[in-house]
């Protein structure tokens, strides 16, 4: 109950489970490469990871891949700021204001539905086949689980507070300031999580489609050249581009909200 | 009765309050007449849902009344309401620290941050909860909480305090030295006190008037007065006279509550 008192459960257990699934994995990979060498798969289908790393340190040397990465991460990054930022006070405005929320609730009932990626060619027309309309639809995948997460971040949040505040003669500034932010902080960084992630995805599958550069694009090359390797590391490389996202994400939620940790103890 | 004492702080008068509901109009207080005096300790008991609240956020400013009026006699300087509420639930807010709850509410007052956090510090070590000051309140104790809850209203310094069953989730254990701290906080800084509870044994410990209110609609059907000296503490409810009137205040509220009971009376 007090901080400091949290004890470790059987910490040498802890390291093996943890280690468990990394040994699966190695033993995974072993398999892959004897049966692959040994010619029981077919070597086109599943190149063998030994061949898979070397391909993927020559793409780093030529720097191909942090080309492609730093395409992909500049779609993703503002795509979310274009959809994010005005989804958050958007989404603040609706959890508070029922005015505001009647108002805007039916066009986004109507809009949520439909998948972001099917909307590119009509975008496409209006802006062109480029880095804008890419954009313009990435953007749109993050706005509405950043809308709808912080739109019942402030709902959630227990009238109890906003009496308290008003109890103590707290103008509707001040309770925007001191309840309505820091109550709904926990559902906005679910709703960035979301919405990255939403983000993320929708980019990979605009630069399938009409990307030069891009992780999406760098994966459709290798397709259409039948390179697996490079396939290969393109898939691994976006696997290990999400984990480390939400990740990072994860650590700033703990930062950013140090009162909600360890609740279920 | 027909002229207010001087020392009065409260003047309620005829106050109702009904909602409208899909049923139709839903009556809560129905002519709710009480005066407060200085330094008076006024103790509410009621059948629980009658409406008790209902009446005490009246005159915290929270719920406009139907009708009637809530006087101040003596109107805080700054304009503010001159009461402070404390909830049942104790409402800190999770995501403030001890310190910056207490301080909550010279915060709305406008005390700079130097002077309500010095002043907010001096009050928690002085109910020796100094530790605690940077913790939050998920890792406090039920009972921490509410006396976090209850310094946070002191520190404003209120004409009136105002406490909503502050005690009534806590085991009995608790709530027997809860009583006895409130008290000596009070004895040692007189303010007017409505104090709402079910607990008749409490009311009478610690109040110089019980107020015992009707079912819905409520409104007061007695009042009495506790003729004990001060200071008290909780043995005062083993004395034969006050177990008469403990058993006085059963009698007519078990009235009321078979009342909403449905039970024949």
């Amino acid at each position: 109950m007090v901080s400091g008192m949290k004890k470790e459960p059987g910490f040498g257990l802890h390291i093996v489970e943890k280690c468990i699934p990394a040994f699966v994995f190695i033993v995974a990979l072993l398999c892959w490469e004897l049966a692959s060498r040994a010619g029981w798969v077919s070597s086109l289908f599943f190149p063998a990871p030994s061949k898979i790393f070397v391909t993927f340190f020559r793409s780093i040397t030529t720097g191909n891949l942090a080309g492609h990465l730093l395409s992909t991460l500049t779609r993703v990054f503002l795509g979310l700021a274009v959809g994010g930022v005005p989804a958050l006070f958007l989404g603040l405005g609706m959890g508070w204001s029922r005015h505001i929320r009647t108002l805007i609730d039916p066009f986004v009932a109507a809009i949520h539905p439909v998948p972001k990626i099917a909307i590119l060619p009509l975008i496409m027309i209006f802006f062109g086949i480029g880095e804008l309309s890419q954009v313009i639809v990435v953007s749109l995948g993050a706005f509405f689980p950043m809308l709808i997460s912080t739109m019942s971040g402030v709902q959630q949040i227990s009238p109890t507070y906003f009496e308290v505040a008003e109890s103590y003669g707290a103008k509707p500034a001040r309770i925007f300031s001191k309840v309505v932010l820091p109550g709904s902080l926990p559902m906005v960084m679910t709703g960035t999580r979301l919405a990255l992630n939403m983000a993320f995805l929708i980019a990979i599958a605009t630069e399938l489609v009409i990307a030069k550069k891009g992780l999406g694009a760098m994966i459709w090359f290798a397709w259409q050249t039948l390179r697996t390797e490079e396939l290969y590391v393109s898939l691994a490389v976006i696997s290990v581009l999400g984990i480390s996202l939400n990740f990072f994400l994860q650590k700033l939620t703990e930062h950013l909200i140090p009162w909600r940790q360890e609740r279920e103890g | 009765m027909s002229t207010p004492p001087p020392q009065a702080v409260l003047d309620c008068r005829g106050v109702w309050k009904s909602y409208v509901t899909h049923t139709g109009r839903l009556s809560v207080l129905e002519d709710v007449n009480c005066r407060v005096c200085r330094e008076e300790f006024i103790c509410i008991v009621g059948p629980s849902g009658c409406g008790k609240t209902t009446f005490l956020k009246i005159v915290a400013g929270l719920i406009r009344p139907t009708s009637g009026e809530v006087r101040f006699c003596e109107p805080a300087a700054n304009g503010k309401r001159p009461t402070a509420l404390v909830f049942q639930d104790h409402g800190l807010f999770p995501w403030l620290t001890v310190i910056e709850n207490v301080a909550f509410g010279l915060e709305m007052m406008g005390v700079g941050k130097r002077e309500r956090s010095e002043r907010a510090r001096d009050f928690i070590e002085k109910i020796g909860l100094g530790s605690f000051a940077r913790n939050y309140p998920y890792e406090l104790s039920a009972g921490m909480r509410q006396r976090v809850g209850i310094a946070r209203s002191f520190l404003t310094d209120p004409k009136i305090l105002l406490m909503d069953e502050p005690l009534s989730s806590l085991d009995a254990q608790t709530r027997r030295l809860m009583q006895e701290e409130l008290l000596r906080l009070w004895q040692n800084d007189r303010k007017s006190v409505i104090y709402i509870t079910h607990d008749i044994e409490e009311a009478v410990m610690l109040g110089d008037r019980v107020i015992v209110m009707t079912g819905r609609p409520a409104t007061i059907r007695k009042e009495i007065s506790i003729p004990l000296d001060r200071p008290r503490d909780l043995s005062v409810c083993k004395r034969p006279d006050m177990t008469a009137v403990i058993h006085h205040i059963w009698e007519i509220l078990k009235d009321e509550v078979q009342k909403t009971l449905w039970f024949p009376a």
